[in-house]
């Protein structure tokens, strides 16, 4: 696995969260990195335009427009684009409309630890 | 209504023809009496002219005979040789005593007389004149019998002048009868000399006693002689008799038109009367059926804005009415014009156009009120069909006022329904962030602690610390929420110092704050009469929103001052500040500001209320007003010193309620 590298982008509104996952992404090591971070939809898209990363792992509810509506901008201009769904309230209905988007995975913020195996999961090789 | 045609009434054709029978009727009496008027006087010409011929005769007889029977009753002679002196002196042709019941009890002539046949009547003696005449130039009168007395006793006796001695039989007297004698005779027996006896056609006799005046009168009497008798004062008179009446067709013809007119005037009123009931039959019966169709149309909806102009239209259409207006009693019972409809679009009533007003009662309670304009006043029908129609009117009103109040709370409930819901996503979302991000720190801590450098190991620990003090925040706001909810959250007020407890509060609650500059200015021993406890939380919730709702690095003031009698405690931000149009709202459970700003907070969005409730319960005021540089500023006025409330019971009970209608 030495050499491979899989790129984050991490959409937050709650900082400790995004520092949650950076440390964990960081902990982790074995290429994974974090590219970027967000706090929003608006910053999110400019995030990921800038960085062009691997992942976006992607908070649903956050102020303004959500996750869900972040991932369908981006993958109406990208749409072979990974992202994984992070959040806190997963119900039926958030989990039918972003697969029926194209994300790759929904991931509850309860199983925080999971995520470095899904972003290898989802990432660049997969 | 509309003007009918107006037709004959039998009552009215009845009457038309007793009218013309009666004129017809009046009329043939009319022209009959004028008739015998001309013959009466034409006979009367005829007859006076005759009398005054034989006036000097006739007063002659009378008083010669008078004479005679004076003395007879006298007693000087006997009656017949009174008579019989009477005669001779030419007093009298023939002189007769008649008894009380008008027998003839002698009879003296200057001839011998046939017996005297009583009952004889002179019915027609056409040449009676010519008869005396004939008798008084001869002297020699051959007198015939007594054909002739007046009915009941009587002093005239009429006999019969024939010239030659005649046939026995009474016809054939009769036949040769050529004129008359008269003769008045008063006879001592004589009680009731009442009686009348026709000379000829016209000629009458009346004899009368004073006091005993009865019979025919005699309206132009051609002699008139007086004849004393019995000791009685007889007046005798001989003329025509009444005349006839020519008025009497002009009296039954007057008399008859008024009756007529009386017939007419009362089966006029009675076909009146029963037009008018048939008509009001026809009103009522149409009425009805329009009020029928009122009822079924006034079911079909609950909404007072379908129902009232339907009903207006309707009914100023059915009445003629210039306005129709409905008045809705509010909670306050006071009378607000709900519809007003008016065909030619009037607000101000005309002259002479009358406001009639029908109450809505449902039960004892006044609804609403029916108004009316109207071109003169109802009449009965009309008036009872409005208030049926006002009756009815007031059951909609009613039902559609308990729909109003039913939808509002159904509304008010699927409102509070969904702030529940929204709420209990957020505290998920807001729990769930919070323990993950705790747990997550700590597992890092406890797994990666050799790998992990000295400064992450202290930001975690630093997080896991603000993570905490964020979730007491929240866990505390749940539980005053259950509290409230349960409305078992006590305030216990005491004296102390506004301006110590808020420094001491502010010190320890920086973490909700962490990220802004804290100004505390607080003017010294500021006292106050409140729950440590409540102040507590009220300030830990306005740091905290302030902490939410302004920038980071930002400046948060906390002011103490007096204000008047009051101890008030001030929280400002220069966040975006609070819409005036949402200040009321802000205190309402579960309530979030909607704008793009404010969304970007965490919360439950039951600070502020919970803020609000522990203020009232300490007789607290809120005020929320624009900080000076923009943002909110939120002011908590304490009491310091006892309230009236307090006094009664030391422990305040703080209500729970889910509206925000105390701000």
């Amino acid at each position: 696995m030495t050499g491979r590298s899989n790129r984050a982008l991490i959409v937050d509104d709650d900082d400790d969260m995004r520092f949650l996952l950076r440390v964990l992404i960081e902990a982790a090591n074995e290429g994974l990195a974090v590219a970027a971070e967000a706090r929003n939809a608006t910053e999110a898209v400019d995030r990921w335009r800038e960085h062009q990363p691997d992942v976006v792992v992607l908070d649903n509810r956050m102020p303004g427009r959500s996750g869900l509506d972040v991932a369908a901008e981006i993958l109406a201009e990208q749409p072979d684009q990974s992202i994984i769904l992070f959040s806190a309230y997963l119900d039926d209905e958030t989990v039918l409309r972003a697969d029926a988007l194209g994300i790759r995975a929904c991931l509850s913020k309860e199983d925080y630890d999971q995520l470095p195996a899904a972003l290898w999961q989802h990432g660049p090789a997969a | 209504m509309a003007a009918r045609p107006r037709r004959l009434s039998p009552g009215a054709a009845t009457t038309f023809a007793a009218v013309l029978v009666v004129a017809a009727v009046g009329g043939a009496l009319l022209a009959q009496g004028a008739v015998r008027h001309r013959e009466r006087a034409a006979q009367q010409d005829r007859f006076e002219a005759d009398a005054a011929r034989f006036e000097g005769e006739l007063r002659l007889l009378v008083s010669s005979a008078g004479e005679a029977a004076a003395a007879a009753a006298a007693g000087q002679t006997s009656f017949r040789d009174t008579a019989t002196q009477a005669i001779e002196g030419r007093a009298a042709r023939v002189v007769a005593l008649v008894d009380a019941d008008g027998r003839f009890r002698s009879v003296v002539a200057r001839t011998a007389v046939p017996p005297v046949t009583e009952g004889a009547r002179l019915s027609v003696l056409p040449s009676v004149p010519a008869a005396l005449d004939a008798a008084t130039a001869t002297n020699r009168p051959r007198l015939g019998p007594i054909v002739s007395l007046a009915v009941g006793p009587t002093v005239v006796a009429v006999a019969s002048v024939h010239p030659t001695s005649g046939p026995t039989s009474v016809a054939g007297r009769r036949a040769s009868t050529t004129g008359a004698v008269v003769a008045a005779v008063p006879v001592d027996e004589l009680r009731r000399p009442v009686g009348r006896a026709e000379l000829w056609p016209g000629a009458e006799v009346r004899i009368t006693a004073p006091g005993r005046a009865t019979g025919t009168r005699i309206d132009h009497p051609v002699l008139t002689t007086p004849v004393e008798a019995g000791g009685v004062a007889w007046q005798v008179a001989v003329g025509a008799g009444p005349t006839g009446r020519p008025l009497t067709g002009w009296i039954v013809l007057a008399v008859g038109l008024l009756v007529a007119a009386a017939v007419h005037i009362a089966l006029r009123h009675q076909h009146d009367q029963r037009a008018r009931a048939q008509g009001e039959a026809g009103t009522r019966a149409r009425q009805l059926e329009m009020i029928a169709g009122t009822s079924a149309a006034l079911q079909q909806s609950l909404d007072l804005a379908d129902l009232l102009p339907a009903f207006c239209v309707n009914v100023a259409e059915e009445f003629r009415l210039t306005c129709t207006s409905v008045l809705v009693a509010d909670d306050d019972g006071r009378f607000i014009e709900a519809f007003r409809f008016s065909p030619d679009g009037r607000r101000d009533r005309g002259d002479g156009e009358v406001l009639t007003e029908f109450e809505l009662q449902r039960g004892w309670r006044a609804v609403g009120r029916l108004q009316t304009w109207s071109v003169g006043a109802f009449d009965n029908v009309t008036t009872q069909s409005l208030q049926a129609l006002a009756d009815l009117l007031a059951v909609a009103v009613s039902n559609a006022h308990l729909f109003q109040r039913e939808q509002q709370a159904v509304s008010r409930l699927s409102e509070l329904d969904a702030l529940k819901n929204a709420f209990l996503g957020t505290v998920s979302h807001e729990l769930r962030t919070s323990t993950t991000a705790v747990q997550g720190f700590g597992e890092l801590l406890t797994e990666h602690w050799d790998t992990l450098s000295e400064e992450r190991r202290r930001e975690l620990a630093a997080r896991i610390k603000r993570q905490a003090g964020s979730l007491r925040h929240l866990v505390d706001d749940l539980l005053d929420y259950a509290r409230l909810e349960h409305q078992t959250l006590r305030v216990l007020p005491r004296h102390l110092s506004l301006t110590d407890l808020v420094q001491d509060l502010v010190a320890s609650m920086s973490p909700l704050v962490a990220d802004h500059d804290v100004v505390v200015d607080a003017v010294a021993d500021v006292a106050a009469w409140v729950d440590p406890i409540a102040v507590e939380r009220i300030l830990a919730n306005l740091l905290s929103n302030a902490g939410k709702y302004s920038p980071a690095g930002s400046t948060v003031t906390v002011v103490v001052e007096q204000q008047g009698d009051r101890a008030r405690m001030v929280v400002a931000d220069q966040g975006p500040g609070i819409p005036s149009e949402e200040r009321r709202r802000v205190f309402v459970r579960f309530y979030r500001m909607s704008n793009a700003e404010t969304v970007r907070t965490r919360g439950a969005g039951i600070g502020l209320s919970i803020l609000h409730d522990f203020a009232d319960g300490s007789g607290a005021v809120v005020t929320i007003d624009d900080a000076p540089g923009g943002g909110a500023y939120i002011a908590v006025d304490f009491p310091t010193m006892p309230t009236e409330s307090d006094a009664v019971d030391s422990v305040a009970t703080v209500t729970g309620s889910l509206s925000g209608d105390r701000s």
